[in-house]
């Protein structure tokens, strides 16, 4: 059977261990992390639904034969209930199967001559192109080369590579961590390289590293960029690991440097050039079938596979689009297609629904998009990535999404951030910029109002963001509060754990650049809120109030994992004292560094505590023995006491309780309702337009 | 448990009482009720008991809609004519309180069937109309120590009471049902429609004082109202050492089917 890479002799043993690992759980005996450890880089990763799985195989530039989609096709109906899901890194997914069911298919993968090996975790990763057959024979190569190497498979993080065949970079050299550009010199083959470019939450354009590497460099250049990579990449921290920020805090010149000497170094074992079986030149028909999602079903996929059997071997690709590429069959050999261009282009990642780094439902987006847009043929590309880990390439976008959370009226809203004017092509590649937050609810109609005018001018943009951005209160539009497709209000609540948290992670970026911002800007109380509430998250806490975010970081991170001088800071802005910007800037570095050295299981190192004697004065303002805070500002009557009460109700007698009430009818009603209820109330002060006023339960 | 935002605010008014609370109204949430008769005493009990957010509702009739309940059996609708009471009554609790489980029991009760079909359940509602199912209930409620609301209807007259184990029964008040045919039923009677909510609101709130735990129930006491004097009378009785079914040496051990034509309230 034809195959587009060759299998490594390993992948026997490594299945066998990783059966042994799959028992070894299921009896019980090894923790969930022992198998995690070996599974994700095994190209298997947890679903969001516990205890489903979901198989990644490699294809390098999306080649498969007819016969193996035929075979992944008739694995997907035997073990899982789901379509075919093709990615925009060019791979096949069976989604939805269970854990003992993934070593059966592992294997019949094998069977076919398809592994899932390096479909996840620190590893090399599947290897794309644009379908070129100038450079396909090079990624079919390097393919067999490094997943046969076991030092592929344990990096510092993932090492992504992509080939082009010319300038206009539709391979994505230009975005990746080593990207290859086809180019004949003086009738020399050979690529111009380019290396530390990557999309993610922090992407960037890759370098130029040299003008033209003849075409024999191309295994010497990647196992010297691998090599690199495993001796100075940044294994502590998984946020800032790839290869770009290596890149970064090298300095070009150094990274240069040292790359040298591992190329000089690899060229010193005189590896074996690749092996390059070039294919025959053929004028291509090509034919894109477009897929809505990526998502097809197996019995569909077996049809077309069936009939482009008698067409060849080479006669299929899946492309950057989640579509299938058909060519060398000439197009009426096909039937016409169900899916229309933009839709068909459009590119949503997995989202929420399955992925556990989501924090939006993309796929549901996309198909409310389609709900409001209908069909339309025109030729742009519209991509939404779930969260800013951009694995639907938003940053390449004409129009593009993705994913982040906002509060609103003291609630979290899911929405997107626009994305507009991505461009790939050698020397002009573009990132897309940012346009501005809208509601996940507002983006079918924004859309349909933008497709309307597109190519759009800037100020039609931002003024149709402007009237698209605005979330009504809850009361009033509660939908706003819930994500596409979701009949829950949308919460952080089951997104701070899972194997990365990206949703988290946004969240502790915006408010670090809240503080840079505020600090530029002169705002201390800014600064000390924003640094408060930073890392609020890390342990699940959600407040609802500026205030509250600073007093439950004063109760659960100061003294604990910061010097309990930084009490008072927190305490001027509580009592609405002037803080100076330098103490607002000493706070915030604190816990930049405090964050610095959070593990991953997000935990903080404990400060060593002074052992105090003496009984804690609970009357005193500020002290942490059972005191709570609530803000119930905005609150009217009589919420505003049951909630009080409600409180109340949880606490220990002689514990103390402050809130915050508005001016008016709830300062005239909620201190009396509490008192009638037979608490007492200690303080009650005025601030600016609203009360502080502190009970004990009785 | 502890309340969701949404029920928070459903709740804040039950949570505003003293009495009550977010501890009151999450006993409330737990608790579980079962209503015999979807006639006109167990219409209001049921919108109002779902209303409360009650957790767990069982509602029990044998009966379908006929247009003579219209005038009395709220819970009931024009469009339900015909509709199995139960299902009639599930739809209206449910719509009104998405919180609340409401399971039905279309069923004829007999001494075969109720003990099993009261144990799961933290208070009984007897809203029918008839005395051997009254007297049924009363002495499957005492036999498996189950506290329960007693009403009854008649023209503009209804009387209450609500039993806890160890606490005087319907007995103690009347050793047996009268005889077959001596006391008319409504359908020969009739019923003043707003007197079925006057007596059923206040079963609701016993049920509802006993899940939260609130205040004194009518316990020792049989409450009676007229509706045409508005005259309210409560009736202090004791339990009776030689009540057949409660007392010292009970002579009833065994549930007994009483005889008698009913007609639904």
């Amino acid at each position: 059977m034809k195959q587009f890479y060759d299998l490594p002799k390993s992948l026997d043993s490594e299945i066998k261990e990783y059966e042994n690992l799959v028992n070894d759980y299921l009896a019980g005996t090894i923790p969930a992390v022992k198998l995690k450890a070996f599974r994700v880089p095994f190209g298997v990763y947890e679903q969001r639904e516990n205890e489903t799985y979901m198989c990644r195989v490699r294809l390098p530039c999306g080649a498969i034969t007819p016969e193996q989609l035929i075979g992944v096709a008739r694995i997907a109906e035997k073990y899982s209930d789901r379509p075919l899901h093709f990615t925009t890194r060019q791979e096949v997914q069976v989604h939805h199967v269970k854990l003992k069911d993934t070593v059966a298919i592992i294997k019949e993968l094998k069977a076919l001559g398809l592994a899932t090996r390096g479909g996840g975790g620190n590893t090399v990763r599947n290897i794309i192109g644009d379908g070129s057959s100038l450079i396909e024979p090079f990624v079919r190569a390097l393919t067999t080369r490094l997943i046969a190497e076991k030092d592929s498979w344990n990096l510092p993080r993932k090492l992504k590579i992509a080939f082009s065949g010319d300038s206009s970079d539709k391979g994505l050299a230009t975005v990746n961590d080593l990207g290859f550009i086809y180019k004949k010199q003086s009738g020399q083959i050979g690529f111009t390289v380019y290396i530390a470019g990557g999309l993610g939450a922090n992407p960037r354009l890759a370098k130029k590293l040299y003008d033209f590497a003849p075409a024999n460099e191309v295994y010497n250049i990647s196992r010297a960029v691998k090599q690199l990579f495993d001796k100075y990449g940044n294994r502590k921290n998984k946020h800032v690991a790839r290869l770009r920020f290596l890149f970064e805090s090298l300095g070009a010149k150094e990274f240069t440097k040292r790359l040298d000497s591992e190329l000089k170094e690899v060229r010193q074992q005189q590896y074996p050039v690749l092996e390059i079986k070039a294919d025959q030149a053929k004028t291509e028909e090509l034919t894109e079938y477009y897929l809505f999602l990526g998502d097809i079903e197996p019995r569909e996929v077996i049809k077309l596979a069936e009939k482009l059997k008698p067409y060849g071997d080479d006669v299929l690709r899946a492309n950057f689009n989640q579509n299938l590429v058909i060519r060398n069959v000439p197009a009426k050999a096909l039937s016409a297609r169900k899916v229309s261009r933009f839709f068909g282009q459009a590119v949503a990642c997995t989202g929420a629904a399955t992925c556990r780094l989501g924090i939006c439902l993309s796929r549901e987006l996309l198909k409310a998009i389609k709900e409001e847009v209908k069909d339309s043929d025109l030729d742009l590309n519209l991509k939404i990535s779930g969260c800013p880990n951009s694995c639907g390439q938003h940053h390449l976008a004409d129009i593009g999404f993705y994913g982040v959370i906002k509060r609103f009226n003291d609630r979290l809203v899911p929405c997107y951030q626009l994305m507009m004017g991505g461009v790939v092509g050698e020397g002009k590649s573009r990132l897309a910029e940012k346009f501005g937050v809208l509601p996940a609810k507002a983006i079918p109609n924004f859309l349909v109002e933008l497709l309307a005018i597109y190519p759009a001018k800037r100020e039609a943009v931002i003024s149709l963001v402007d009237k698209y951005s605005q979330v009504p209160e809850f009361t009033q539009a509660p939908g706003f509060y819930y994500d596409w497709g979701s009949t829950q209000l949308f919460s952080l609540a089951d997104k701070t754990e899972g194997e990365c948290s990206a949703g988290m992670y946004d969240l502790i970026n915006w408010d670090f650049t809240n503080i840079e911002q505020a600090i530029a800007n002169n705002e201390p109380d800014q600064v000390v809120l924003s640094a408060s509430r930073a890392l609020l998250v890390t342990k699940g806490l959600e407040p609802k109030s500026a205030a509250e975010a600073v007093v439950l970081f004063k109760q659960h991170f100061i003294g604990q994992h910061l010097d309990s001088s930084f009490a008072s800071t927190v305490d001027k802005y509580l009592n609405r004292e002037k803080i100076t910007l330098q103490e607002a800037k000493e706070l915030a570095s604190a816990v930049k560094k405090l964050y610095d050295s959070m593990d991953n299981s997000l935990k903080f190192p404990e400060i060593e505590k002074e052992v105090k004697q003496g009984s804690p004065d609970t009357k005193t303002v500020g002290s942490q023995a059972s005191r709570e805070f609530r803000d119930f500002r905005g609150i009217v009557c009589p919420m505003n006491f049951v909630k009080t009460k409600l409180v109340l109700e949880t606490m220990n007698v002689n514990d103390q309780l402050e809130i915050l009430l508005d001016d008016g009818e709830p300062i005239n009603n909620v201190p009396a309702s509490v008192r009638a209820e037979g608490h007492e109330i200690i303080k009650r002060e005025k601030i600016d337009n609203y009360w502080r006023v502190v009970m004990e339960k009785h | 448990m502890s309340l969701t935002e949404d029920q928070i605010e459903r709740y804040s008014r039950h949570i505003i009482l003293q009495q009550v609370g977010g501890k009151g109204q999450e006993n409330i949430l737990a608790g579980k009720v079962l209503i015999i008769g979807a006639g006109g005493l167990g219409s209001p009990v049921a919108m109002y008991l779902a209303a409360a957010g009650v957790g767990t509702i069982g509602i029990v009739d044998f009966d379908k809609v006929d247009l003579t309940n219209l005038q009395r059996q709220i819970i009931h609708f024009t469009k339900d004519l015909g509709r199995e009471k139960v299902l009639s009554a599930k739809e209206k609790m449910e719509a009104i309180n998405p919180d609340v489980k409401v399971i039905t029991h279309q069923l004829w009760l007999s001494s075969a069937n109720i003990k099993e079909l009261i144990k799961d359940y933290d208070f009984i509602i007897d809203g029918t109309d008839n005395f051997p199912v009254k007297f049924l209930i009363n002495d499957a409620c005492v036999m498996e120590k189950k506290p329960f609301s007693h009403g009854g209807i008649l023209r503009f007259q209804g009387q209450t009471f609500t039993h806890l184990p160890g606490q005087a029964c319907y007995r103690c008040l009347f050793k047996e049902p009268p005889p077959k045919d001596a006391v008319p039923t409504c359908s020969q009677a009739g019923i003043l429609g707003a007197v079925a909510g006057m007596l059923g609101t206040i079963q609701a709130a016993e049920a509802l004082k006993f899940l939260v735990g609130a205040g004194e129930l009518l316990t020792n006491r049989l409450l009676s109202f007229d509706a045409l004097t508005m005259d309210y009378r409560s009736l202090k009785f004791k339990r009776n050492k030689n009540c057949p079914v409660c007392g010292d040496n009970p002579s009833i051990n065994k549930l007994i089917d009483y005889e008698q034509a009913v007609c639904s309230l």
